[in-house]
């Protein structure tokens, strides 16, 4: 089976510009993944995940030891979302990320998903403009499926 | 042969001070081309006293690389810095005032950036919850783990080298360098208060954040933290009986970390990852480096030109010594302090020969060659402290900070470490001057 047979294709385009704000309501309410962020021509420039919000929101320094000593940890999200305002997708996109073409393999989806340990894969066309997305549920759908065949022959 | 090891040696230092290049690599490369060119042979390199890798050094390095990884598993630093904090009640002032005494101390026993890796993070966040600026608490804290770093034979890495060279024993830095830094700190901290005491404010409801913090959380592991404090505690005794009982402060320091990987359940492949490679390496490149110049006689050249200099003899040696802290200062504000002192060590040595026609311990360490080398060692230390790139614990923080959303531009460090340097370095002249020229003791 190739990844156009299973992708999903309801994805969240943002721009480069949408303020970081606008992301995390985008991301709550969207149904995709991964955020894409695209250009005026559609083409995809990076994609967000949800680590990498929650990183942005974190203060560099403050590690899970350290969090546990904080009384009131809802300053700190508010400090630093104080801060983060100005952010938009442009500062917080990973603009190298692995991406899968609509005619690849499950089994490339899989090794690919190993290898970078992500959630979700993009999928993108000739031109670089997102098609669909594959996720790890996908994936293992697809493998359940094709054991369960094997099982019942 | 002469001509070779300077080509090298100038080389090496040019491109280590330009940081274009990564200074390990540098270092390799020169140590390399040392040997292939037989300037000196691998035996020497590795086995010779004088000119080859000072493994007393290296082996002390690593053995504190590896206690201190360990420890900082545990939480203490972190338990040990919202403490602090919360003994100064939330008081911004007082707050940095007993963070710089922590790193100071903290410094002295362990290396200089652990310190501030563990302590920047808990500051950026006590700076958040009372809503001030972090930069001059951070820079506060570079500054006293330089200066903390100078008082023991462990604290800084110039300070082991000239142990070892030298052959004093940690106590010799207790009774020479620990009271000179205790008056850099009290002054220090007295200047810091005019300058600091009435700009630091913070509202009282913002003082209770602090207050309400629990330290308790920050212990991960409090059985692995008993093991670990008896272990440091008994290395330290160990540091303090090893000329005593005649061993090396590397035999102790690797009796202290072999023990703590045996109890700790730690498992070496990771307590070993974590020491800093690049350091140790950059340290044993250094060593062979410097040993081809001492065997061509580059060093002996440079020795006698001080001599010439300053004119040292035997009864004296003041204009040195006095020349020896503000050379060394200035010197290492711009460049890194562990090449420096490698060259100023044989140097040293040389310059010895050349006045008492003897280079054992018993003359290195005569009544007139001390301030010298506490001169080399309160120098190289404490110029550090200058500029953002004069020391790498300056460096860690600045990025740190940066990091942080705090940018630490190179002019606004140079605005807090210069007068420091300065005010160190003056404090320092006034000690050897009045110590050992004046008082005689």
């Amino acid at each position: 089976m190739i990844t156009r047979e299973l992708m999903h294709t309801d994805l969240t385009t943002v721009s480069p510009d949408t303020p970081l704000p606008d992301l995390l309501c985008t991301f709550d309410n969207g149904n995709s993944r991964l955020l894409y962020v695209v250009d005026t021509s559609g083409r995809l420039t990076g994609v967000i995940t949800s680590f990498d919000l929650i990183k942005a929101m974190l203060p560099s320094y403050l590690d899970s030891n350290l969090a546990g000593a904080v009384a009131e940890d809802q300053v700190i999200t508010a400090h630093e979302f104080a801060k983060l305002k100005a952010m938009t997708a442009r500062d917080i996109q990973i603009t190298e990320f692995a991406a899968l073409k609509p005619e690849h393999s499950m089994l490339k989806a899989q090794a690919i998903i190993r290898e970078k340990g992500v959630n979700a894969l993009p999928v993108v066309d000739a031109a670089g403009r997102p098609v669909g997305e594959i996720t790890r549920k996908e994936v293992l759908k697809f493998i359940s499926h094709l054991c369960s065949s094997h099982t019942s022959k | 042969m002469f001509w070779t090891a300077t080509l090298i040696f100038v080389t090496a230092y040019a491109v280590i001070v330009s940081e274009k290049i990564h200074k390990t690599k540098v270092a390799l490369l020169g140590a390399a081309l040392t040997l292939i060119t037989k300037v000196l042979t691998q035996h020497e390199a590795l086995h010779d006293i004088d000119l080859g890798v000072d493994w007393n050094v290296i082996f002390l390095l690593i053995s504190m690389m590896l206690i201190v990884n360990i420890m900082t598993k545990t939480g203490v630093f972190q338990y040990v810095a919202v403490k602090s904090a919360k003994l100064g009640k939330g008081n911004p002032f007082t707050i940095m005032a007993i963070f710089a005494v922590v790193t100071a101390v903290s410094s002295a026993f362990l290396d200089n950036v652990t310190t501030v890796l563990l302590l920047a993070p808990v500051t950026l966040l006590i700076a958040e919850q009372l809503e001030i600026d972090p930069v001059p608490y951070l820079i506060t804290e570079a500054l006293a783990s330089n200066i903390g770093g100078t008082a023991t034979l462990i604290g800084d890495p110039p300070n082991i080298m000239i142990a070892s060279k030298a052959g004093f024993d940690f106590m010799d830095f207790i009774v020479h360098l620990t009271p000179a830094i205790i008056v850099i700190m009290v002054v220090w901290m007295l200047v810091w208060k005019v300058v600091f005491g009435r700009r630091l404010h913070v509202k009282e409801h913002l003082k209770a954040r602090i207050m309400a913090m629990n330290e308790n959380e920050l212990i991960k592991d409090p059985v692995l933290l008993k093991k670990c404090l008896v272990v440091l505690g008994l290395t330290v005794a160990g540091f303090i009986l090893h000329g005593f009982f005649h061993y090396e402060p590397a035999t102790v320091a690797l009796m202290g970390a072999a023990t703590l990987l045996f109890i700790s359940g730690e498992e070496p492949h990771h307590a070993l990852a974590e020491v800093e490679w690049p350091t140790i390496f950059f340290f044993i490149g250094l060593f062979i480096i410097i040993g081809g110049t001492v065997k061509v006689g580059l060093i002996e050249l440079m020795s006698q030109k001080m001599i010439d200099l300053t004119a040292p003899t035997r009864e004296s040696m003041f204009t040195l010594s006095m020349v020896m802290v503000w050379f060394s200062g200035i010197a290492s504000a711009i460049v890194d302090n562990i090449p420096f002192v490698a060259t100023m060590n044989p140097l040293i040595i040389g310059m010895c020969g050349k006045v008492f026609g003897a280079t054992d311990v018993a003359t290195l360490q005569n009544a007139t060659m001390l301030p010298v080398w506490w001169a080399l060692a309160l120098g190289a230390c404490l110029g550090g402290n200058g500029t953002a790139i004069g020391a790498s614990a300056n460096v860690i923080v600045v990025g740190m900070s940066e990091k942080a959303g705090h940018k630490i531009t190179f002019v606004r460090f140079l605005a807090y470490g210069v007068p420091v340097m300065f005010l160190t370095i003056i404090l320092s002249t006034l000690y050897i001057w009045l110590r050992y020229y004046v008082l005689k003791i």
